[in-house]
């Protein structure tokens, strides 16, 4: 079964939730059950707005986070400190790259690898701790930048949640993702 | 520089690392399981790496030895209808009555229970009111105290509109879990046709209804903050020492310890927040008694009067640097904007410059930017925390009545990281620059 019969299906049960199963629910006067009726719908709808894209979110957020280890590799190199991280951010660099080269990788291994890169970057800024000079400087500073890229794709991604109230200002996600692709 | 704890998650304990710089890798296999069913060891290495408030500790040591229970089950109204007739038997000299229990909403972390009770009230005479059971799912989104939560509405009792706090079941020696008895207080948290968002978030309240809530908002802040709390039972609270950063520190350690605890995955950003918390540690120059997540969606109002009726959610309260409601009050998630000037609205209710000139013209206490910028940067990295770990541990053991709430809660974490970008980079609230 394809995306497009998962959508119709997830349709149908948001529809079915909607119209049939909450009605009934408020009538048995249980709010609880109410309000968590409405949530699940509002959840399996989102899941239906980005379905189709789910992976493209992955390999974005995969190799950004490639191309923020070489740059902190980079940084501690220069800096000829913590060698041993040196190496395990050009291994897990390298990884990311070939997951994301190969059209069969799945989701779960992006995210798989996506995570060992984002561990061995989060040990290195735990490492490095509250200075603020010299390669601390120098990786706090790859490390804003990156997030201001993976922020503003998050933001996107999760819009049709409608979290914040100034929506229009929110990046359109496909305008990142094309942007990723190219 | 000092050196991480870096170990095999699935092996022994890890010796003891310097304060602050434990770190348990994060998204395998064997660090799952390390956070699904924490050995004993965990409990203890994290409570000396990330030092914090005594009652604190109790509380997310609970919630560690209790994790690998299994799922929760929310219990029936029956079963809670007989355990509360339990409870108030211990509670209660002479006969009463309950009627009318139901299930209240609201909230993402605690269950709330709704019921009448007549009884003979000291001093009172022989009453039926309202009240209301709030009590602790299995886990939530914030381990917080019961008892902190009794006592400080009941300190508060008189100097703003709060519960009537009437029983304490602080261990669930009678309920199922932790719980405390109110009363209810009447009125609404958003008024009527706001379209429907999580959790209290982005309320947009009409002009007229500004006009009347707002004074009272920034005053019943300002009479919070100038609470003579010293004279108050609040026993369960740690009094940091002012002229220290001890009391930024016991706040950013217990978040530091929640998140190695509670997460699924890594994230770098949280890790550079956290260090530049620890860089820039705020010293402490008055001792307030703080609500803990004071904003609209928190207080109960009456819409024809615009009264407010009544502060709620209690269970953040804790004793330290004012500049910390301040700032949470002021977060994006919970304001809006002025629908004609698009100004951007403290709690949907008023400009942040005007809230701050009011509160600091009624208060008396000064408003220092520093410090103000240090707990937004905290607040935003707390959030972040609650939602992209703690939510995510609690959804996967599926540990609370709310586990959909809590999975849609995590859309909320990469705005809250935006403001926690802007808060590093000094962007004012409203004015973000396009990504």
């Amino acid at each position: 079964m394809g995306p497009d019969r998962w959508r119709d299906g997830l349709q149908a049960c948001i529809r079915s939730l909607v119209t049939v199963v909450k009605p009934a629910v408020d009538r048995s006067g249980d709010p609880l059950a109410s309000e968590q009726v409405a949530l699940v719908a509002r959840y399996l709808d989102f899941l239906a707005q980005r379905i189709d894209v789910y992976r493209d979110r992955g390999l974005a957020i995969l190799l950004s986070y490639a191309e923020l280890a070489d740059r902190v590799r980079d940084a501690l190199a220069r800096a000829g400190t913590l060698p041993d991280s040196v190496t395990a951010l050009r291994e897990a660099a390298d990884r990311a790259r070939a997951v994301g080269a190969d059209p069969r990788s799945r989701p779960s291994e992006i995210e798989a690898t996506t995570n060992e890169v984002k561990t061995e970057l989060s040990r290195i800024v735990r490492q490095l701790g509250p200075a603020e000079t010299g390669v601390q400087a120098e990786v706090a500073a790859a490390v804003t930048e990156h997030a201001t890229g993976l922020v503003a794709l998050g933001r996107a991604w999760f819009a049709p949640q409608r979290w914040e109230n100034d929506a229009d200002r929110i990046p359109r996600l496909e305008d990142i993702l094309d942007r990723n692709r190219t | 520089m000092s050196t991480p704890q870096q170990l095999p998650a699935d092996t022994a304990a890890p010796a003891s690392p310097k304060a602050g710089r434990l770190f348990l890798p994060a998204g395998r296999a064997q660090d799952e399981e390390l956070r699904d069913n924490p050995p004993s060891w965990l409990a203890d290495r994290v409570d000396a790496a990330f030092p914090t408030e005594d009652e604190y500790r109790r509380v997310l040591a609970r919630k560690l030895r209790r994790r690998a229970s299994g799922p929760y089950t929310v219990p029936s109204l029956s079963e809670l209808r007989t355990r509360l007739h339990d409870f108030l038997s211990a509670h209660i000299e002479g006969d009463f009555t309950v009627t009318g229990v139901r299930w209240l909403t609201g909230g993402a972390s605690k269950i709330q229970l709704a019921f009448g009770l007549t009884w003979d009230a000291p001093g009172q005479g022989r009453i039926t009111e309202p009240l209301v059971v709030r009590m602790e799912p299995a886990e939530s989104l914030n381990a917080t105290s019961r008892l902190r939560e009794f006592q400080v509405i009941r300190a508060l009792h008189g100097t703003i509109p709060v519960p009537v706090a009437r029983w304490l079941d602080p261990d669930g020696t009678w309920l199922p879990e932790p719980a405390i008895v109110y009363s209810l207080v009447r009125g609404t948290t958003k008024p009527r046709g706001d379209r429907l968002r999580v959790s209290g978030t982005g309320t947009r309240f009409p002009a007229s209804l500004r006009a009347a809530l707002a004074p009272q908002f920034v005053a019943h802040l300002a009479a919070l903050h100038t609470f003579d709390w010293r004279g108050a039972d609040l026993s369960a609270f740690t009094v940091p020492r002012v002229g220290t950063t001890e009391s930024a520190l016991w706040q950013l350690n217990r978040v530091r310890r929640v998140w190695e605890e509670d997460r699924g995955e890594d994230f770098p950003l949280v890790e550079l927040a956290a260090n530049w918390l620890e860089g820039h540690l705020p010293e402490l120059d008055v001792v307030s008694l703080l609500h803990g997540d004071f904003r609209s969606g928190n207080f109960m109002f009456d819409e024809e009067t615009g009264e407010i009726t009544g502060w709620l959610d209690w269970e953040r309260g804790y004793l330290g640097d004012r500049h910390r409601d301040l700032a949470w009050t002021m977060l994006r998630l919970f304001g809006s904007h002025d629908e004609e000037t698009g100004e951007f609205l403290v709690s949907g209710l008023v400009p942040e410059s005007r809230f701050l000139a009011e509160y600091e013209r009624l208060s008396g206490l000064p408003v220092d930017r520093t410090r103000l910028r240090w707990y937004r940067v905290l607040n935003a990295y707390q959030m972040m925390v609650s939602n992209f770990a703690t939510g995510y541990r609690v959804v996967k053991l599926g540990r609370s009545h709310q586990d959909v709430l809590l999975a849609l809660v995590e859309g909320a974490v990469y705005s809250l990281a935006q403001e926690l970008l802007d808060a590093l980079e000094e962007v004012p609230h409203g004015a973000r620059p396009m990504a």
